[in-house]
């Protein structure tokens, strides 16, 4: 039989059979035999040619203790192994420097080889631990000791999900607020541009309190090879199931295109939460199998079974939302992680209310199996209920492609090595035509220090710009410049440019409120460009575009506090309630919008979105940070400015079409805002080249002020009693959604150290506490140790929302200002120890500042005045003296006066103001350094800081400065 | 590995060579122990470009337990035999273990993400593996041997030679039989579960 094999393998595959049925003679057993073994042959191919060395890998290192009880990694004394595996150890450990307890976990030295992954990880697991949501787990550090790199987080008592499901039942409702808490987390991270990958009960946990806690953003990066040719999927079958480490854990989890190995955006994760709703309603995950290539079978083709298998119970609203989270055509999925979180909580409530939730525990495997025993009656016990119920057909294509499947799992190190063979390959060449081809270039359009907040093409040549800024601290101004001069010219009109029609009819908003470099909420009004009288058309419009052929305006206005997209004016096409809509142009056939949907307001997070005259809107990017966009010349492609970060100097211009394909475009360093293109392919770009959110701050004794901001987006909050320390907040960036809270000395003389996450508010009389607010979802007021100690935060009762906070003089008690659900804002005293939240003022009325006794509060009613109102609740004293517009900030140390600032933005003046008499002496002429690109100076409590004895003082700023350029050759 | 017990190992190891079967069960657990150990050690001085090699383990056990200078080719052979075979015990207990626990038995073993890490489909296959090759040394020992030796132990063509002693193209022409054979094996069990 051997050697009729090998003989047959020597022929030539053509002639095999006649070879066969020649030697075999009529030995039809021994040549069916040998044909088999041949057939098999073929298909065999690289079947177990590696050698199990990566499997020796993955099944023996199971536990690799290195580090043992007390040993130290840098600041960290390692307490105890919490668990090991192949993605590394994780650790308890004691930071020997805060006091407090993390969790290092160890990455294995396989997983950072690639210095290059490494630092993609690196950039995710911080920007995502940046957010400080907190739903997502907090990356204190990620680190290298010898050749291995460690990560260390918060530490989080509690079990994973996966542990929970297997010792409990899940209840629907515990499963619909893990489910919602880790949209929050998702929501945070996609806003950021940060997808997690990797979703699955091992990556969620628990915590006792309730709160869910979302782990090892970036890691996925870490782990998976990226594929290159999204078409062959048996090809990236085999890469994905082969690559070493990849556990069946995450396959379960995987969404379809993460399962062909295809990229994967935002929409992945929904998928992936989708699964682990499924399994912790059903008790089992919707795609089953007993290897990688069934489940990948079951996630590419099987419909998972209806969850009222599992349990009658069930509403039907549940299955709605799980066929839309679990659509294998990412299209029909829901399309942001927020449409499914307020499904998620919208049927969470309505259960509530119905009461439908109690009693309804999750189903387990076992029960499901009397439930549907007819079904199980005909297969195993390990037969998954899915296949049962599912197709015919399906079975019988599935258990076809399962055998060609599992030999493709065997070709194991040869894929990947190809993959990243042709990766390098395909680099190589990409690198090679970047280098050929040339970059744009930028020639600079304005040198006076201010803001650009918006430029034009002058049709029909294109050899006119028109732009607003405001130079040198001075109002928005429409300015032009011929491109062959440097010189620019005033129109003499205050206000800003937002289109200008082929007949040179320009669309221009007046009287606008200059919002962060850009011009909104002003008086809509047509004039041309040769000059004459505006003629207003519309109020409260915030953009405007005319169509191509200059005969309608499309516009984006405020009416009953709603942003709304009309075109042409009176025609909604699409309205934005809670968020704000940024850029719209219209296209070159006038047949679409596009615009910048920014979902929540206040953010400049935001969506590229297409809508057309039937309503019908298509989103076409997600990237962060996006704001004006304007249509690629040949009218094929929205150019937009993206993942803007000030204060790194950062911005990106990214090109997307209408079926969403994305790229970035080949740009120089610098933020840039697109501002126009022009049919010849020149773009107007602005550039930002300073500015930022500044701190200046006097301290007593000294000569003159000192600009104490740590990076460009420092906010001040609070001085130290002793009029030494300064406590304030950083973003970093705009784009990041959430803060630092810092302390550096007052007189600048040390760098600021980081005390915790959140925004600051106030400090404790002993110095040795930090309120801060965490915003959240949910917002939490937290207490950060300026020394020693760990984070506490405080019980939120029923707030729903937090302004800001401050001290008492005794240390016990806060007061903060926010909203109850169900109420309108008000004050209240939480005290520190009990956690116990009183309400203090009516609602409506806030309380600012507590008086140096403690005794007394200074409140602001909805009458627009302040009062003096005794903590004790009796009658309040309206505070006299005071104009329109001032506030109050501060109680001087005897509690007989305040200081208030006054009412201009550019120029404040602070006043002391006697509260027996109201008389008034002027405390200081404040005068901002620098004017120009001044956009605001921080209104809130501890935007202006004075200690009580008036010697020493804070106040923040915010500007930017950027210039115009024209850009040629852009691609 | 102190001396008395490579000694020991070196000892069993010539016991048994010269016939004494109650040497090898001796032996076995005293080469698994240590394949276990090095497979430890070899993780965790991993670094970059090299990958843990079965091949290399196998070797590396064998200077670290057998005094060479006592022993010879024969012997060194015969250890081979067992390193490979130790290996694939070693490497099927772990993939049964996750078998099983997949199927909920050792579900609540699993701490952390991280210890559910390995490849649950890859140990099915590997059982599955075992499974057929248990059924080819019925048929064929010295394929199903060999098979042991190249994916179990890691050795290539010529070593495996070397250890069985047979000319390196009996080693080829097996191989490549064997690895048809079980693949035919290996899908038809497939199809018979599904």
């Amino acid at each position: 039989m051997d050697d009729l094999f090998h003989a047959a393998l020597e022929q030539e595959p053509s002639g095999r059979a006649a070879f066969l049925s020649r030697v075999c003679g009529g030995d039809e057993s021994l040549r069916e035999e040998v044909e088999s073994l041949l057939t098999s042959h073929q298909q065999a191919e690289s079947f177990i040619e590696a050698p199990a060395a990566d499997l020796a890998a993955d099944l023996i290192a199971e536990k690799p203790t290195i580090l043992a009880e007390g040993q130290v990694v840098g600041p960290y004394k390692i307490v105890d192994l919490l668990g090991a595996g192949g993605m590394g150890e994780v650790y308890l450990a004691q930071d020997t420097r805060l006091g407090r307890r993390v969790a290092l976990k160890m990455l294995p030295a396989h997983f950072s080889q690639d210095p290059e992954r490494l630092q993609r990880f690196e950039q995710e697991a911080r920007a995502a631990s940046m957010l400080n949501h907190p739903n997502i787990v907090t990356v204190h550090e990620i680190g290298q000791l010898g050749d291995a790199h460690f990560i260390v987080t918060e530490f989080i008592e509690g079990q994973t999900l996966r542990q929970q499901m297997t010792s409990a039942k899940i209840r629907l409702r515990e499963a619909l607020d893990v489910a919602i808490q880790v949209t929050a987390a998702l929501g945070a991270a996609h806003k950021a541009g940060i997808a997690h990958r990797d979703i699955k009960p091992e990556n969620i946990m628990l915590r006792p309190d309730g709160l869910v806690k979302v782990l090892d953003f970036g890691l996925a990066k870490l782990t998976r090879v990226q594929s290159l040719d999204p078409d062959d999927e048996a090809s990236t079958l085999a890469r994905v199931t082969t690559e070493a480490g990849l556990v069946m854990g995450t396959v379960t989890y995987m969404s379809p295109e993460q399962a062909r190995g295809l990229a994967v955006d935002s929409r992945s994760d929904i998928f992936s939460l989708g699964v682990v709703l499924y399994e912790m309603v059903a008790g089992r995950a919707p795609f089953d199998g007993t290897t990688v290539s069934d489940v990948i079978a079951a996630i590419l083709k099987e419909e998972p079974v209806p969850l009222k298998q599992y349990s009658r119970r069930v509403p039907a609203e549940l299955e709605w939302v799980m066929k839309k989270a679990l659509a294998k055509d990412r299209e029909e999925r829901y399309q942001t992680i927020r449409e499914l979180q307020i499904d998620l909580k919208r049927l969470a409530q309505e259960l509530q209310s119905q009461a439908k939730l109690e009693d309804i525990p999750s189903r387990r495997s076992d029960e499901v199996m009397q439930d549907s025993a007819a079904q199980t009656d005909s297969v195993g016990a390990d037969s998954n209920v899915a296949r049962t119920s599912a197709d015919p057909r399906t079975l019988i294509i599935e258990s076809e492609g399962r055998k060609r499947r599992f030999i493709l799992n065997w070709m194991t190190i040869g894929a990947a090595v190809v993959v990243i063979a042709v990766f390098s390959v395909v680099s190589f060449f990409a690198g090679l035509r970047q280098a050929t081809s040339s970059r744009p270039s930028f020639r600079q359009l304005t040198f006076r220090r201010g803001t650009i907040t918006s430029a034009r093409f002058v049709p029909p040549d294109g050899q006119t710009v028109v732009y607003g800024a405001a130079f040198g601290g001075r109002p928005i101004e429409l300015f032009t410049s011929r491109l062959e001069s440097p010189e620019s010219g005033s129109l003499k009109l205050h206000g800003d440019i937002k289109s200008i029609s082929p007949t040179g009819e320009m669309a221009i908003l007046l009287d606008c409120e200059l919002d962060w470099g850009e011009c909104h909420n002003g008086t809509l009004a047509r004039v041309p460009v040769v000059g004459g009288t505006p003629r207003e058309i519309a109020d409260n419009v915030y953009e405007a575009d005319w169509s191509p052929d200059g005969k309608e305006l499309a516009i984006v206005r405020v009416v009953d506090e709603k942003y709304q997209l009309e075109y042409p004016i009176g025609n909604i096409l699409y309205t934005r309630p809670l968020g704000w809509i940024g850029s719209i142009r219209v296209s070159p056939k006038g047949d679409l919008v596009a615009f910048i949907d920014h979902p929540v307001l206040g953010q400049i997070e935001g969506l590229v979105m297409v809508v057309d005259l039937t309503r019908q809107t298509r989103v076409l990017s997600e990237t962060p940070g996006t704001r004006n966009l304007s249509w690629s010349p040949t009218g094929d492609e929205i150019w937009y400015s993206a993942e803007i970060l000030h204060a790194r100097g950062q911005g990106k211009l990214r090109a997307v079409t209408l079926s969403g394909r994305e790229r970035s475009m080949q740009t120089e360093e610098g933020a840039l805002f697109i501002h126009d293109t022009f049919r010849d392919g020149r773009a107007l770009v602005s550039k930002v080249q300073g500015g930022g959110s500044r701190m200046m701050a006097f301290s007593a004794g000294s000569q003159k002020e000192v600009d104490l901001s740590w990076f460009n987006w420092s906010t001040s909050a609070d001085i130290s009693a002793d009029g030494k320390m300064l406590l304030f907040y950083e973003w970093h960036s705009p784009s990041h959604t959430t803060p630092y809270t810092y302390l550096r000395k007052l007189d600048g003389s040390n760098d600021p150290f980081r005390i915790g996450q959140g925004k600051a508010l106030a400090l404790s009389p002993d110095g040795k506490w930090a309120i801060a607010l965490q915003e959240g979802p949910p917002p939490q007021l937290v207490l950060l140790p300026t020394g020693a100690g760990e984070q506490q935060a405080l019980p939120r009762g029923n707030i729903a929302e937090f302004y800001y906070a401050t001290w008492f003089p005794d240390g016990n008690r806060i007061l903060f200002t926010g909203i109850a659900e169900g109420h309108s804002q008000r004050s209240y005293i939480q005290d520190v120890s009990s956690g116990q939240i009183n309400p203090i003022t009516d609602e409506g009325v806030i309380a600012l500042l507590v008086s140096p006794e403690g005794k007394r509060l200074l409140t602001w009613a909805p009458d627009g005045r302040y009062y003096v109102a005794p903590t004790t609740g009796t009658a309040a004293t309206p505070i006299s003296g005071l104009d329109l517009g001032e506030v109050p900030i501060q109680w001087t140390a005897d509690g007989r006066a305040v200081y208030v600032r006054g009412p201009d933005d550019s120029d404040v003046q602070i006043y002391r103001i006697e509260l027996t008499d109201g008389r008034r002496k002027l405390w200081k002429d404040h005068i901002v350094p620098d004017p120009v690109g001044l956009m605001d100076l921080e209104v809130k409590p501890g935007g202006i800081k004075i200690t009580p004895d008036g010697r020493s003082y804070v106040y923040t700023y915010w500007s930017k400065l950027d210039r115009l350029f024209l850009v040629e050759g852009l691609k | 590995m102190t001396v008395s017990s490579q000694d020991e190992v070196t000892r069993l190891l010539l016991d048994w060579s010269d016939g004494n079967k109650a040497a090898l069960d001796k032996l076995m657990p005293l080469v698994y122990d240590e394949l276990h150990k090095l497979a430890h050690l070899y993780m965790n001085r991993e670094r970059p470009g090299h990958t843990l090699q079965t091949s290399a383990l196998v070797n590396e056990a064998f200077v670290r337990l057998v005094d060479q200078r006592s022993v010879r080719w024969q012997n060194r052979a015969h250890f081979f035999g067992i390193a490979s075979q130790m290996m694939r015990r070693i490497l099927v207990d772990y993939a049964r273990g996750r078998h099983y626990a997949k199927r909920g038995g050792g579900a609540k073993k699993a701490s952390l993400d991280e210890a559910m890490i390995v490849s649950e489909a890859r140990a099915a296959e590997v059982v599955a593996l075992d499974d057929a090759l248990s059924a080819l040394a019925e048929i064929d020992q010295r394929k199903s041997q060999i098979v042991e030796m190249r994916f179990f132990g890691g050795l290539s063509i010529d070593e495996t030679a070397e250890v069985l002693g047979v000319s390196p193209g009996t080693v080829m022409r097996d191989w490549t039989l064997a690895k048809a054979w079980l693949h035919r094996e290996i899908s038809k069990r497939e199809q018979n579960e599904s």
